[in-house]
Parts: C-alpha cells; structure tokens; sequence
C-alpha cells in the first residue's frame, strides 16, 4: 500500500504518521484537506492515497493521537475533522526527532567521498 | 465508584482504545454511516478536482477503516454460533441423533476412565507420592534407558544437592522357602537402607533397616 506507485511519490514506511500529524499542527483538518495540504506543501512529490490515509487517521483516532468530530466543510458539506491532541504533539516530537536523527544518518552516508 | 489503578502509559492507552472499540460497538451503525460519508465526502471533493485521481476500491477500504474499530473475529465467531443454532432447530431429526450419540460417547468414556481410575489408585503406601521420581538414564545413540550402576547412584547422592534423599532399588526375583513346604519364587524389589525413609513409610512386618545394618556401610 503506501503512497503513489508512482515511484516519485512513495512514502517512506512509517513516515504517513507523521506527515498526519505534522499537517494537524496547522489546525484541524478533514481527511481530504490533509492529502491536499501534503501534496502542496511536498510540491506535489508526495501524493497520500486514501487508501492508506483513511485506515491511518482511524489508527491515530484510536490511539488517541488525533481526535475527530463532524464539522461543516468551506462548501457547506458536513465533514469529519481531525485535531491533534496533546498526545498527538508529542508523539510527533518524537517521530520527527527520529526521522531528523535518521535522514541525517542517511545523508552522511549519501555523501561519503 | 472510583477504581485505584494506577497504570503505565502504554496500559493506558490499551486500555482507552478498547474502550472506544467497545463503545463504537454499541453504534455500529452510526460507525459503518460515519466512515462511509467520510470516503463520499473524499470521493466527491477529488472528483470536482481538474485532473480528478481515480479512486480506489471504496468497498475494500470501508472494511479495512470498519476492522480498525471492531472486534472482527470475536463477531464473526458469534455470527457462526447463532447460524449452528438455527440450523440445528430447523432439523430437530438430526439434532436429536447428534446430540444422542455424543451423549453416549462422553457418557461411555467417563464411565470407562471412572471404573480405570478406581481400579488403578490403590493405595500404594507411600506418602507424598506426588514428591517422589524415578532418575533414570538413557542411551542417547540407542535411546534405550539402562540401569545405573552402585557408584553412580553414590555420586548422585553427593552431588544432587536439590534432591533431599535418594535411594536406589532393583527389581529382581527370589525364592523362599523353609522347612514345611516347597521353596516358592517371588519377585521382588530390592531397596537401599534408606528407601523406606525416602518412601515415608514403614515396613509391614519387621524392622527398618538402618545405615548400620546395611550391607555397605559394614563393608567399609
């Protein structure tokens, strides 16, 4: 499953999480409105498929890393929003710490003389 | 009511997530209502956009997003259960002649295993039967247990220092006789000075033995 088969758009195991919760920092969002605000802001390399997306946001809702609650949408349509709690923030913490600690790893050894 | 627990974290967040299992239970249809007008609501906004991505297999993704939050198995379980009962009721015939023969079956088997057990747990006289083992050896090559020798069971006895006592014995046969009438074979166990100790029993007729009048100890 994952991202796009697209081999541009693949999502990195794990990192779906993240890129979630990173996005609900802006605010709460519906589900659409978070693969839209992914593929912008990655300037359209990251493309979230619903098929991954959904089965995730309901994963975290369980977890109790976002909460969700129906609200209207901006064309007036009655839409499920996710917001961060404040477990959710430090779940993030500690991803993007993780992720940083790994990329840079990954990057030291991308540029080996 | 207020329940004192503390929990770990991890337990915790267990403990939250099977709650909310269980209460979206409760309103599984409001749940199955929720997730689909969440995927419409997906599906139509990606469609009004100007180069729309398909969109993947919404029945298939609907149950995998409906799993998350219910107990799948455990339903699915219970479903099986009440088909076996409407099925059984509706063929009273063939209920009764399964429900018949099992009776029969476990009824024979548990008078077999009851009469067996009565018969085979004769009192043997030994106390704490439930504490006593028999050490044996095997050959590994012919995976064939043999018999151990005198001065095996002397070291054992030095070094098992997680076994409070141990006697040897061997079956064997002899014969008895005395004057009045003809000499009779009897098999019979022979037993360490200390077995009737290790037994926790005494003889029926006679003397224990004591270390003193074993064999072995006067020899030394």
């Amino acid at each position: 499953m994952g991202a796009s088969k697209d081999s541009r758009g693949e999502l990195v195991q794990g990192t779906l999480d993240m890129l979630i919760l990173k996005t609900l920092t802006r605010g709460p969002q519906h589900g659409y409105g978070i693969a839209q605000i992914i593929k912008q802001a990655s300037e359209e390399v990251l493309r979230v498929e619903e098929g991954s997306l959904y089965p995730a946001l309901h994963r975290l809702e369980l977890d109790g890393w976002i909460d969700a609650e129906w609200g209207q949408s901006a064309n007036n349509r009655r839409a499920k929003y996710y917001r961060l709690t404040a477990q959710g923030r430090k779940q993030l913490a500690k991803e993007a710490g993780n992720w940083q600690r790994l990329a840079r790893a990954i990057a030291q050894v991308m540029e080996m003389a | 009511m207020n329940f004192l627990v503390k929990l770990r974290l991890a337990e915790k967040r267990g403990l939250i997530k099977l709650l909310k299992r269980v209460r979206a239970l409760g309103r599984r249809r409001q749940l199955d209502r929720d997730i689909e007008d969440e995927l419409r609501f997906h599906q139509e906004m990606q469609a009004a956009e100007v180069a729309p991505n398909p969109f993947g297999n919404a029945t298939l993704l609907r149950e995998n997003c409906r799993d998350l939050w219910s107990f799948t198995w455990l339903e699915t379980l219970w479903q099986d259960v009440r088909y076996a009962a409407r099925t059984l009721r509706r063929s009273p015939g063939f209920t009764a002649v399964a429900v018949t023969a099992l009776g029969l079956g476990i009824g024979a088997n548990t008078v077999v295993y009851t009469v067996v057990h009565s018969v085979l747990a004769f009192n043997v006289g030994v106390d704490h039967l439930d504490q006593i083992v028999v050490v044996t050896a095997t050959d590994a090559a012919r995976r064939d247990p043999f018999a151990q020798s005198f001065d095996s069971y002397q070291d054992l006895r030095k070094e098992l220092k997680t076994i409070p006592s141990l006697a040897a014995y061997r079956l064997t046969t002899v014969n008895v006789s005395d004057r009045a009438a003809l000499p009779e074979q009897f098999k019979c166990v022979e037993i360490s000075a200390n077995g009737f100790a290790v037994a926790g029993t005494k003889p029926v007729l006679g003397r224990d033995f004591t270390l003193r009048t074993s064999a072995w100890a006067r020899r030394r």
